[in-house]
């Protein structure tokens, strides 16, 4: 009896000590939870969901989400990654839907070795440092490419003539200036208004009666939700006649569309964004699809009441499916408890992932490689053929359209 | 003491005092009253003004702080700026670009943008800043905007803090000090710093005070809105008070004035309106009263009776002395009415003097001719004399109302005046008879002192032997000097019958005194004695003086100057001073002694009985010219010693006259005119005297006609009309006055000499009147004949 005691004892000591104490990792997620509130939750829920098929563990270790809400602003991110730096238990960054914070703190993230996932942010530099020690991993449209598929829908679909490209004046929109001028030069005249964060309607309403003014055909708009906003709302103002078709970035998914897309202007403005190639209905469900979608109604079910989809889907897409890589390198390493060494490991199992691993928008192979100059798209997961034009349904729910 | 007692017994000063003491006591009243009601009413005023300059003074502080937080609030849109904020490092030098030239109404201020973290992105200072805490509070959501105080070079500045939203959400902070104005600047035109004082806090420990506020309390705070800060606004109590001192009295001071003025225009008015009318009724009153006294007085000390009657209503009033004048009583009349002026009229004036009387009353009632008649009334049982005098009072109309007047007894002044009438006449008479007596004398002595005289003259003329020529000038001298005589007589009585009269016409005495030189230098050369006229001294030489009177005083002077000097000279000295001639006559003579002098200008006297002998004359011609001197108002002095000489001096007072008038009798023509084919009418009753005229005309080969009367000579004047008349004036059947009043009705231009022996000035006044061209005196002088004929022979051609 004597010996079963001390046995028992030493079991809940040891059994602890084998466990650990119930020791817990956080990803911190750098998003605009403000007026982007919906690609940031659409977000976060992907990732849960995608976190939940492992119980939220990993190698013992709890895996636990923070919300830091930059409110698009960059100095609040980089407040985070530097926050994210000092936290010994911080493993990774879930990155948001604004591309500024993470092309103007590029260098701060990778000089500080901080692994960013970005589930959104669609920049081009973003994953392009230029060094191997590359920390920076994105699966979601990429700019490099996406303006190409903007650029190719409003000469093809809408057979623009004289497009004008409306950028807001941000790295992001400067990335997209490049890769939409590169593809536009030589096929059609073009030109460029550029507009300031905090652009209002009036304002906006001026440029676009500028470019009708000009006999601009089409309207090629990369801008964040609010902006685009208020450029919806001010073609809509302006004479049917004159109105120009957009051709949208995917900014203005990231906050409430039932706040925009009303039926009048749905029916007034020719509207497409881009969006990856997948979608939550029936051109797109598959089992597996079905599957994740059940898990994250039970997760989420306050997300999905009174619709089949949760707002800004793009973000719950890309955020499961970049969960699911975390997780698979997560469980391909070791973790030391030395963060910095686990952070290490992390990015390396990133780069190093062998087998497949199904995602929503597709299977992917071998997501992430290291990153060299000769292999500037080391660090995204999608391509030119993952991304699609979109547009919206009566119950304003995206309807992507297949290339 | 009982001085100023008395002073109040005037109801005038009595009057003064009691308005005086009424504005006393209502000065109190209202002073007391008004400034309990002014010093609440100020009070309530003046925590009215501070209450709306503290509001005022918020106001604008606010207003301030807002206009300025309104154009910051536009700044914190602006898409760069917020870019900026956002972190958007691309637009950095588009912020710089920006803010560098932003101005906020107007002026350059200091502007600072802070990100979320507080960490200046931009600052216009181009300095590193940190964002102060205050400002960070809107980074920290804990403040929607933020203002604080900063000072600078002893000023002190706002600095306002809002937040860059994007989103709304708060992204950064814009912070901006105002240094274009300073809070004292803002404070300055809108705080008396002497009264108002300032102060801002709030709970970070901020304490701005614009004063030093141990002498001031507070009396009003405002919260600043959308700020943290506090401004409390002071005021210097004592200040205050003093200000409201100063207000009370000067209300008291201008309600004093006022009252004052009032007093004085009150006082004046009262014065003008009832003082001085009192003040002149009480004085009419008080003359009134002295009149009345002076009238009673008068009437009693006149001794005359006054009445008034009353015309309206015929009533008339005797007074008690005029009832008594006349005898009457209230008893005489039975019905016990008093009598009416008519009733006096009939039962008491004389019946002879009734009409003259009422014809004197009707001439006053209607043409205001003073009413003062002298009649007998009745008093008693007998008449008596009375002068009864009277005024009218008469309405707008005109119409006589009343008359009052006195009457007086003169019935012992008439008995007089009739005696002094009689004694007048008596002593008229007497007078005349005098004059008369005097007339008859001169002319009954000079009548054939004209035919001694004129034959001798006549005589002389001819050719006679030497003895006779002798004998004639003897005559002549003789004639001449009784015809002296008889004319110092005939002065003497003019003068002491003041029956002479001086004349008052310009004479050059120069000229005068060198003819007197000239008549007498015969005698003084026959004495060999020097006869010298000084007029050194006299500045000017035509005065108004009688130049027959004054010749002949010099004249007499001159020849008892002579007369009495028998070595040596005479020296006639003439000077003038104020208005007053003196002409000495200095002789070396014989002298006069001092028992003598004294009875020398007494008549028919001479030193003594020895010079009458020995100088001869008469004694009258001192006497005449003393006399003569004084009716010029003048004197003759002498001054003399035995055997060395006298100095008889005559002083006399003169007017200055511009010009000369030549006297009435000029220089005598010695030689005869030439007036053949003159005709000539003579009218003398006298047969001598026509015989001496004739002879002495004869040499001038004039037709010589003769009326024997007045009557005649008017006759032959009108039938023949001669060239020149010389008529005598006392003649038979006509005198020579008539007669030549009726010539010169008929020919005013035919000259007519009078010839006369009266030659009392009043006669020589007379024939002037009459019409006569000049006067010839008897006995005649032929020079002076020849003179008047020269004259009239010239003026006819």
């Amino acid at each position: 009896m004597k010996y079963n005691n001390a046995f028992i004892a030493l079991l809940l000591i040891l059994i602890p000590c084998h466990y650990g104490v119930s020791k817990t990792l956080y990803i911190y997620h750098d998003a605009d939870y403000s007026v982007n509130i919906d690609s940031a939750n659409a977000m976060k829920m992907g990732f849960l969901t995608a976190l939940s098929e492992v119980d939220n563990k990993v190698h013992g270790y709890n895996i636990k989400l923070i919300e830091k809400n930059h409110r698009g602003n960059i100095n609040r991110s980089l407040s985070t990654f530097k926050h994210f730096k000092k936290n010994a238990n911080a493993l990774f960054i879930l990155g948001g839907l604004h591309s500024p914070p993470y092309i103007v703190n590029r260098e701060y993230i990778n000089k500080n070795k901080i692994p960013l996932l970005v589930p959104w942010a669609a920049g081009g530099p973003i994953t392009r440092y230029p060094d191997s020690k590359n920390w920076v991993f994105r699966l979601s449209i990429d700019d490099t490419v996406a303006g190409n598929r903007l650029a190719e829908h409003a000469l093809s679909k809408l057979h623009c003539k004289s497009p004008r490209l409306f950028l807001e004046q941000t790295p992001w929109g400067e990335s997209n200036y490049k890769t939409m001028s590169a593809y536009l030069n030589n096929k059609v005249p073009f030109d460029v208004s550029w507009f300031g964060w905090n652009t209002k309607q009036n304002t906006a309403e001026v440029e676009i009666k500028k470019a009708i003014n000009h006999n601009v055909d089409c309207l090629i708009l990369v801008a964040s939700y609010t902006e685009s906003v208020h450029f919806l709302n001010a073609m809509l103002a302006i004479s049917p006649e004159l109105r120009l078709p957009i051709i949208s970035h995917w900014g203005l998914t990231g906050g409430d569309l039932d706040k925009v897309l009303t039926p009048e202007l749905k029916k007034g403005v020719d509207l497409s964004v881009i969006q990856s190639c997948f979608a939550f209905n029936d051109d797109w469900i598959t089992p597996f699809s079905e599957k994740v979608l059940k898990r994250a109604k039970t997760l989420f079910p306050a997300a999905f009441t009174n619709k089949d989809m949760l707002n800004a889907p793009a973000g719950f897409i890309h955020a499961y499916d970049l969960g699911r890589i975390a997780i698979r390198a997560l469980q391909n390493i070791k973790l030391s408890g030395d963060i910095k060494k686990d952070r290490l490991a992390f990015k390396n199992a990133l780069e190093n992932i062998q087998h497949p691993i199904q995602g929503l928008i597709k299977q992917y192979e071998k997501p992430f490689s290291i990153w060299t100059q000769s292999k500037p798209d080391a660090h995204e997961a999608l391509n030119l053929a993952d991304f699609c034009m979109a547009t919206f349904d009566d119950k304003n729910q995206i309807k992507v359209l297949k290339n | 003491m009982r001085k100023k007692l008395n002073w109040f017994k005037s109801e005038v000063n009595l009057a003064y005092f009691v308005l005086f003491v009424s504005f006393i006591i209502s000065f109190i009243v209202n002073t007391l009253f008004v400034s309990d009601r002014a010093t609440t009413t100020l009070s309530k005023l003046m925590d009215r003004q501070i209450e709306l300059q503290a509001n005022s003074t918020f106001n604008n502080i606010n207003q301030f702080i807002e206009n300025r937080f309104k154009v910051i609030n536009e700044i914190t849109r602006n898409s760069v700026v917020v870019s900026n904020v956002m972190g958007i490092a691309s637009n950095s030098l588009n912020l710089a670009d920006y803010l560098d030239h932003i101005t906020i109404l107007d002026e350059k201020e200091h502007i600072k943008v802070a990100d979320f973290e507080g960490n200046i992105i931009y600052s216009s200072l181009k300095k590193d800043e940190s964002l102060p805490l205050w400002a960070h509070k809107i980074n920290l959501e804990e403040r929607q905007s933020a203002i604080n105080i900063m000072s600078h070079n002893q000023q002190h500045y706002f600095q306002l803090a809002l937040p860059v939203k994007y989103n709304n959400f708060v992204e950064g902070v814009l912070l901006v000090d105002i240094m274009s104005q300073s809070i004292e600047d803002i404070l300055q035109p809108i705080l008396d710093e002497s009264v108002h004082a300032i102060n801002f806090i709030n709970t970070q420990g901020l304490n701005y005070s614009s004063a030093d506020l141990s002498t001031y309390s507070s009396v009003a705070n405002f919260d600043v809105p959308d700020s943290e800060l506090t401004l409390n606004f002071y005021v210097a109590p004592h200040i205050i008070e003093n200000e409201k001192n100063s207000y009370v009295e000067q209300i008291g001071l201008t309600l004093a004035l006022n009252m004052l003025l009032s007093f004085i225009v009150l006082v004046s008015i009262i014065r003008s309106v009832l003082i001085r009318p009192l003040k002149r009724i009480a004085e009419s009153e008080r003359i009134v009263k002295h009149q009345k006294e002076r009238f009673q007085l008068a009437i009693l000390g006149s001794n005359d009776g006054i009445w008034d009657w009353d015309l309206t209503i015929d009533e008339l009033y005797m007074s008690p002395k005029l009832m008594d004048m006349l005898q009457l009583s209230p008893c005489q009349h039975s019905d016990k009415k008093p009598p009416t002026m008519n009733e006096i009229f009939e039962q008491h004036v004389h019946p002879d003097d009734q009409s003259k009387n009422r014809d004197a009353l009707k001439k006053h009632f209607r043409s205001d001719t003073p009413y003062d008649t002298e009649h007998r009334v009745l008093v008693g049982a007998r008449y008596r004399y009375f002068r009864a005098r009277g005024i009218t009072h008469r309405n707008e109309q005109g119409k006589p109302i009343r008359m009052a007047g006195s009457l007086t007894d003169i019935t012992d002044f008439k008995q007089q005046r009739i005696a002094l009438e009689e004694a007048l006449n008596k002593a008229k008479a007497a007078s005349l008879a005098k004059s008369e007596f005097l007339a008859n004398m001169s002319h009954e002595i000079r009548t054939p002192m004209n035919g001694v005289l004129g034959a001798l003259q006549i005589l002389q003329r001819s050719k006679l032997p030497d003895d006779s020529h002798k004998l004639v000038e003897t005559g002549i001298i003789s004639s001449k000097s009784l015809l002296a005589l008889i004319n110092d007589i005939l002065d003497l009585s003019k003068i002491e019958s003041n029956n002479i009269e001086l004349e008052c016409i310009p004479t050059d005495i120069i000229t005068l005194l060198s003819a007197v030189k000239e008549e007498q230098s015969l005698a003084a050369q026959q004495k060999s004695i020097k006869l010298t006229v000084n007029a050194e001294a006299l500045n000017h030489s035509t005065w108004l003086i009688d130049p027959v009177r004054l010749k002949q005083i010099i004249t007499n002077l001159t020849s008892n100057a002579i007369k009495f000097t028998n070595v040596g000279e005479v020296a006639i000295t003439v000077s003038e001073k104020n208005e007053q001639i003196k002409i000495a006559i200095q002789d070396s003579g014989i002298g006069i002694s001092k028992a003598h002098l004294d009875k020398l200008f007494f008549r028919f006297e001479q030193a003594d009985t020895s010079t009458t002998r020995k100088y001869g004359g008469s004694g009258l011609g001192l006497a005449i010219s003393k006399q003569l001197a004084e009716l010029m108002q003048g004197d003759i002095t002498v001054v003399s010693q035995e055997n060395i000489g006298s100095c008889f001096t005559l002083t006399f007072k003169a007017d200055k006259s511009a010009t000369t008038k030549p006297t009435q009798n000029a220089q005598a023509v010695d030689h005869q005119p030439e007036a053949a084919n003159y005709h000539i009418l003579l009218a003398e009753d006298n047969e001598i005297n026509q015989i001496v005229f004739c002879s002495i005309l004869e040499p001038t080969h004039a037709n010589i006609e003769i009326a024997s009367d007045g009557l005649e000579a008017v006759k032959q004047a009108l039938d023949n009309k001669p060239d020149l008349i010389f008529m005598d004036i006392q003649m038979p059947n006509m005198d020579g006055i008539q007669a030549c009043k009726q010539i010169k009705s008929n020919y005013p231009d035919l000259p007519i000499i009078a010839l006369t022996a009266n030659v009392m000035s009043n006669d020589i006044e007379k024939y002037i009147q009459s019409g006569f061209d000049a006067y010839i005196s008897k006995p005649v002088n032929i020079k002076e004949l020849y003179q008047v004929l020269a004259e009239h022979l010239k003026s006819k051609n």
